[in-house]
């Protein structure tokens, strides 16, 4: 039976070329996605930690134990701190897979309020003891602190103590709420001054930099202000610090037990990455649905690919199976001989698609957008074992979809297969109109799911999993309206055929005639056609929009390329209009260096905008309008240097708006949602509050004439949210002068629009040479790289790329075996053509008539079903992946290159047709033709 | 008797690997106007390839054909494609009914290739009701009878009104019943058309039929006898 089934696939090699490509790609996408989602994890973890990073400078995986202990009566430091060991070595039998970074344990005394010898000030300060502290230290000044006479406990203290507290060595601390029996007051005297050895070491979790009332002390000192000066409640804590790069998406789920079990055995534990973890969990379910999700337009492809092509296998192996179920053959035996054909089919598909679907998952891996890739690291996306049994599982679907075919024609004998007629039958789904109903639930769920926009959009902000079916509603809309269009086309090639019939040359009425009367074999090609075509359209659309989209958020939000600021020197004094208030003044660094950027050719302008993120708004007597951006501009300068799309405050270009401020020193452009709010109009005065320190400051406050109000402005986002929730942000914008002048002078960020050809990074290293010590340097170019770089973005791109490409490939090769297997299969019937007359030429004509009338349509209705459904769906689609809320409306981005490639190829695919087809036609010897058609 | 076409010296040579079959050795035949004409011989005998050259299905390695005052020779292959769209009719062995149209349509090609555009429906109609058929003419081929589809191809062959109809083995995919059925509506077009019938068959019993018949053997005419 093998040697029968390789026989037969060597006979059908084309199509068994087709099958082992079909297969080897479902192959291909399904052990793609476990490697693809276990890559995506990992770096979605890096990049959790990298944040955290980022936001607390401090190690991100810690775990702890930590409590109050009352000491005395027999509690002393040294068990506690066997007690804590234990409970550490519990976490270290449990978690040897992960890299251990150090450990360390602190006893502290909070809050004891003492005085120095050489300060009259009360201080607050904790005395520390932290077991091996001397070997993280390096001593700077004075002795290590380990001669203690029994009276006066030495202690030593870092250099940021010694600087923020004016402590020196010698110095004696004086703690009076803290005696002995005797009346003894507690005293430490400063022995020396510390610097920390290795300031990443990870003993120093808690760096003593950040930390300005540490006093470090021994473990028989403090014992002795335990036990002998009361000190009797003591926090002791201690620490493991692992290393995050030994946590991946594969070990997680066993840390996240621990870590439960662990809570749930000791109250006192506590891990310091728990948002960490809890944004990993949120966003890992959605990863899984994304791919997953993306994947089915995909998928579908492919296994209507195979079933179209293991189709035609079974139409040209119709007459064979019928010879040997007449010869005697079981239907068993016919299904059994197919099978081991699929199986065949599928160990190659295995083979070639195993090492394809990694291929596939590296190339997806280092896309920075649609269709384009780049060398990045993809060192994370490696083969995960469970790829195995995906592929092994892709082969069972598709063995399963290639012997379908067969039970169709098992039914016939020789004498059924010659006589059957299958050109008048109609297909159950047109029949029923199945593409109809279809269309119309597609749209009904598509109107459903745009009624429950702002519900999804919530949903996807909090990182929920989005219903699966809004994606599916897409293919299966586009499957419809495929089957819609196609059953139109045909109704229209009627047309056409009826109204000239009697009139119809030969050429014409022969191919009308085919094209209508092979209207359900030729529906798969053209259904698969469309759906390859739509869908391609589709992908690159959905990619480019969402790509283009957040690009275009970045830059809005930014407001200009780029935004530098400084370190500003100041010095505190009391604020003599209010009692005990404190207000800084600040030493404006020179603006010289950023315009020197301008002059050295790196940037077109540069321009200083004083912004309050968070200040406060009032209209009269009426409530103050917190959370609103106050931005003090330099218009001519700001016009230059910031950007916004010339479209997006409708019919008045923003410089207009810039004008009217300029020819208002008191002027104010409001934002939109502010006027509605506080039922402003132009024309209207509001005071605009200024901040001191962070706090409202009556002192500060302008009375504005409002010039112009604004949906949008460079840097403004309407929509604010912190942790999913959002919240309304207003805008105020003032000219720069009018806002120095009675708020005083305040750290400014500077803006800059860097010149063409001029990468971000050359204006970072000239300005960081520049100023003394650049405080921030954000640039849009960075941020986008970054945002290409998230794994939701990645994951987008890659798969929309995978899924584009696939697609060409799909509908290339599918669209030349149709052809070569359906001119195959007719070869006797052109032999009869040729025979009555028609030249080789005529029965071309015929060919390319049909193309037009299938092909052509078919692909130009895919173009029309994909353009069709980006509209219809783009929406719902950025409700997933853009959630939050812009001012910036989605605006739907289509690249005529995407629609040029897919063109390109189908087009190469025709033009090789045709080529594959005046060879044939040229070969057909009208004798031969008639010769088989006996046989 | 006044010959319709004559054929002189044909030979037909074909290369099978590096030898070169002779499948056709110098053979002359006249073809009589208005008769059933039967070239008779064993499988591989050479009948079917002279008469794929008689209906310039096919062209001779030597000799030629003379058809109405005109030589093949000197045609190039639109001519002949005129030539066989309006002058000559085929039946083959095979039926080749095309499967997409039904009879109706099948007979209508045949005259669009001709060219024919007047009295069409009337024409199709009488050519149908000729082979008996008239009322399978919404039949498509899959659902009529091998014997049925043959009588189909036959007023396929002639709706046109050819000068000669050519028939390959037409009663070879037909039981006994449906082959004299067959060679019966033969001889009733011959005499109803006044067309010229020229037919390829191994069946002995049907030689009786035939008005001339070649016998072949080996590439060469072995005998002509007129009944």
């Amino acid at each position: 039976m093998l040697t029968i089934s390789v026989q037969k696939l060597k006979k059908q090699k084309w199509l068994s070329f087709c099958l082992i490509l079909g297969m080897a790609l479902l192959v291909a996408v399904f052990v793609c996605q476990p490697m693809f989602r276990s890559g995506s994890l990992d770096k979605l973890l890096k990049l959790t930690f990298e944040d955290h990073i980022k936001d607390y400078n401090e190690y991100p995986v810690a775990m702890f134990h930590s409590g109050e202990y009352k000491m005395g009566d027999g509690v002393t430091t040294e068990n506690v701190n066997a007690g804590l060991s234990k409970n550490r070595s519990i976490w270290e039998k449990y978690l040897t897979e992960f890299d251990k970074l150090g450990t360390f344990t602190t006893f502290r005394i909070k809050d004891m309020s003492g005085f120095g010898t050489y300060q009259d000030k009360n201080m607050f300060l904790e005395a520390v003891y932290m077991p091996e502290v001397e070997d993280h230290i390096e001593i700077i000044t004075g002795t290590d602190g380990s001669e203690y006479d029994g009276k006066v406990m030495p202690c030593l203290i870092s250099e940021y103590v010694m600087d923020t507290r004016g402590l020196i060595v010698g110095e004696e601390i004086e703690f009076d709420r803290y005696y002995t029996e005797s009346n003894e007051t507690l005293k430490l005297v400063v022995a020396g001054v510390f610097k920390v050895k290795d300031a990443e070491d990870p003993f120093w979790y808690f760096s003593p930099y950040k930390d300005d009332r540490a006093i470090y002390v021994s473990r028989e000192c403090m014992d002795k202000i335990c036990t002998e000066y009361g000190g009797r409640l003591l926090d002791a804590s201690t620490y493991m610090v692992l290393d995050e790069n030994s946590i991946n998406s594969r070990n997680i789920d066993y840390l996240i037990e621990c870590i439960d079990s662990f809570k749930a055995g000791d109250k006192s534990f506590g891990i310091t990455f728990d948002n960490v973890l809890k944004m990993y969990i949120s966003k890992r379910q959605s990863i899984n649905v994304m791919l997953w999700v993306l994947e089915i337009p995909v998928l579908v492809m492919l296994i209507v690919f195979i079933y179209m092509v293991s189709g035609q296998m079974a139409d040209s192996l119709e007459t064979e199976i019928a010879m040997q179920r007449s010869r005697g053959f079981s239907k068993r035996q016919v299904v059994l001989l197919y099978t081991m054909m699929a199986l065949i089919i599928s160990a190659f598909g295995l083979l070639i698609g195993i090492p394809m679907g990694y291929v596939l998952c590296k190339l997806s891996a280092s896309t920075t957008d649609f269709l384009k890739f780049s060398a990045v690291d993809v060192s994370m996306y490696k083969p995960v074992s469970s790829m195995l049994l995906y592929g092994l599982v892709a082969s069972l679907t598709g063995i399963i979809i290639i012997v379908v075919p067969i039970f169709g024609r098992l039914r016939l004998s020789i004498v059924e297969q010659k006589s059957d007629y299958k050109f008048a039958k109609r297909m159950l789904w047109e029949k029923y109109f199945v593409d109809v109903i279809l269309l119309a639930v597609s749209l009904y769920l598509l109107r459903n799911y745009s009624g429950s926009i702002e519900k999804l959009r919530e949903q996807a902000l909090v990182g929920g999993k989005m219903d699966p079916m809004i994606f599916i509603n897409t293919c299966v809309f586009m499957v419809a309206a495929g089957l819609v269009v196609f059953r139109l086309i045909h109704y229209l090639v009627l047309l056409i055929y009826r109204l000239g019939r009697s009139k119809w040359k030969p050429v014409s009425y022969v191919s009308f005639l085919q094209i209508t009367r092979s209207f359900n074999r030729q529906c798969f090609i053209s259904v698969f056609m469309i759906l390859t075509v739509s869908m391609g359209l589709f992908d690159a659309n959905v990619a480019r929009t969402i790509n283009r989209n957040k690009e275009d958020r970045i830059i809005y939000s930014n407001g200009a390329y780029v935004i530098m600021s400084e370190k500003w020197s100041f010095y505190e004094y009391k604020d003599a209009r209010r009692e005990g208030a404190i207000n800084r003044r600040y030493f404006e660094p020179d603006f010289i260096n950023y315009q020197k950027l301008v002059n050295e050719g790196l940037c077109d302008s540069v321009t200083r905008v004083y912004k309050y993120d968070k200040s406060m708004i009032s209209k009269g007597s009426s409530k103050m309008i917190d959370n609103c951006m106050v931005l003090g501009i330099n218009t001519k300068e700001f016009g230059e240097t910031a950007y916004l799309k010339d479209e997006l405050n409708g019919e008045k270009h923003w410089f207009n708006y810039l004008n009217d401020l300029s020819e208002n020193g008191n002027g104010v452009i409001i934002s939109r949602n502010l006027a509605d709010l506080l039922t402003l109009e132009v024309g209207d005065t509001l005071t605009v509050h200024g901040l001191t320190l962070g706090r409202l400051d009556d002192l500060k406050r302008i009375n504005c004439k409002i010039v112009d109000i604004v949906d949008v402005w460079p840097g403004y986002d309407r929509y604010e949210y912190t942790d999913g929730e959002v919240k309304e942000k207003f805008l105020a914008v003032i000219n720069y002068a009018t806002m120095v002048q009675n708020f005083e002078l305040a750290p400014y960020e500077v803006w800059g629009s860097v010149a063409d050809g001029v990468g971000d990074e050359e204006v970072y290293t000239r300005i960081s040479e520049l100023v003394p010590e650049l405080n921030r340097f954000d640039s849009v170019d960075r941020e986008i790289v970054d945002m290409k770089n998230t794994p939701d973005i990645q994951i987008i791109n890659g798969l929309f790329t995978l899924s584009f490409l696939i697609s060409l490939v799909l509908c290339g090769v599918g669209f030349l075996i149709y052809w070569i297997a359906s001119i195959q299969k007719r070869e006797l019937l052109f032999g009869v053509y040729m025979a009555m007359g028609l030249s080789r030429r005529n029965i071309s004509g015929m060919l390319i008539l049909e193309h037009i009338f299938s092909t052509l349509t078919s692909v130009l209705a895919g173009g029309g079903v994909g353009m069709v459904a980006t509209i219809l769906f783009i929406q719902l689609f950025c409700v997933a992946y853009l959630p939050e809320k812009s001012n910036l409306d989605i605006y739907v981005y289509y690249e005529s290159g995407d629609m040029i490639k897919l063109f390109t190829v189908i087009a190469l695919m025709i033009i090789i047709c045709l080529m594959v087809l005046r060879r044939m036609i040229g070969n057909i010897s009208i004798t031969g033709a008639l010769k088989k058609g006996e046989e | 008797m006044d010959a319709i076409m004559t054929a002189k010296g044909i030979k037909r040579d074909f290369r099978v690997g590096s030898e070169i079959l002779h499948v056709l050795k110098g053979v002359d035949v006249d073809i009589l106007r208005g008769k059933l004409t039967i070239l008779k011989g064993r499988s591989g005998s050479g009948k079917t390839t002279l008469l794929n050259i008689l209906s310039t299905l096919d062209t001779p390695t030597e000799g030629d054909v003379e058809f109405l005052e005109k030589k093949y020779s000197v045609m190039n292959d639109a001519q002949k494609e005129k030539m066989r769209r309006e002058e000559l009719g085929f039946v083959f062995q095979s039926i080749a009914l095309i499967p997409i149209m039904n009879a109706y349509e099948n007979v209508d090609l045949s005259l669009r290739l001709a060219g024919i555009e007047t009295d069409k429906d009337e024409r199709i109609k009488r050519v149908l009701s000729l082979v008996n058929m008239q009322d399978r003419m919404l039949h498509m081929p899959g659902q009529m009878s091998g014997g049925e589809q043959q009588r189909i191809a036959i007023a396929r062959a002639v709706a046109h009104s050819p000068k000669i109809l050519f028939a390959d083995e037409p009663t070879g995919a037909l039981d006994t019943e449906n082959g004299i059925k067959v060679m019966k509506l033969f001889r009733h077009l011959i005499e109803k058309e006044g067309v010229t019938v020229v037919m390829t068959t191994h069946d002995p019993n049907l030689m009786e039929l035939g008005d001339v018949v070649f016998e072949m053997e080996d590439g060469e005419l072995f005998e002509r006898r007129e009944n």
